[in-house]
């Protein structure tokens, strides 16, 4: 298990990867959608 | 002593993360470069417990596993001999916040341990095995090498 207090040391080796891949704005789309479906229902309430 | 030590609120919504990178990874990518990451995740940022390890000091290792698995309020028992440390966890807090979340868990979820528990290992005298007893239960178990799965 990855501690969650780790998440920005996993997301920093991630984009390392990825950017060195040229994979980093699809990844970034990718990872938007689920802010979305977590945030975007509560952001609608507030305001 | 332990490298990272952090105290507060957790950010468990992390796991939903790290389960949607997974997936993405290995669909695109393939399981070479989810195993790269998590090589550098094992050798760069827990560098201390793998340097310890190359010294035949699993004391880090030990310690990070106790405070974090109780700092997610993991179910777990870790026995601690001298060329062995047994992780028995009984109830996965990463897999439990996915099923909080209602997130469907990755069939590859679990390459997050292995991975990183190998990566830890890596050219140390130290050897490391996970076998997974049910849906979010595993054992994790590091062993010198001289100390081998005939055991």
């Amino acid at each position: 298990m990855i501690p969650s207090d780790h998440f920005v040391r996993f997301y920093n080796e991630v984009f390392k990867k990825l950017d060195s891949l040229g994979g980093l704005p699809k990844y970034y789309l990718e990872i938007s959608k689920l802010q979305e479906k977590h945030c975007l229902e509560n952001f609608k309430k507030m305001v | 002593m332990l490298r990272y030590h952090e105290i507060g609120e957790l950010a468990k919504d992390f796991h939903g993360t790290l389960n949607t990178t997974i997936n993405y990874i290995i669909k695109n990518y393939g399981k070479d470069t989810l195993k790269k990451i998590f090589n550098n995740m094992g050798q760069k940022v827990y560098k201390s417990i793998h340097t310890k390890l190359m010294n035949d000091d699993p004391s880090e290792l030990i310690e990070h596993i106790a405070y974090f698995f109780n700092r997610e309020n993991a179910d777990f028992y870790l026995k601690v001999k001298t060329d062995e440390i047994i992780l028995t966890v009984r109830k996965c807090p990463a897999i439990a916040a996915l099923n909080e979340m209602g997130l469907p868990v990755s069939p590859h979820f679990c390459l997050s341990t292995t991975y990183l528990n190998e990566a830890i290992c890596k050219g140390t005298k130290w050897k490391t095995k996970t076998t997974k007893t049910g849906a979010g239960s595993c054992i994790q178990r590091f062993y010198k090498e001289a100390d081998n799965d005939t055991k």
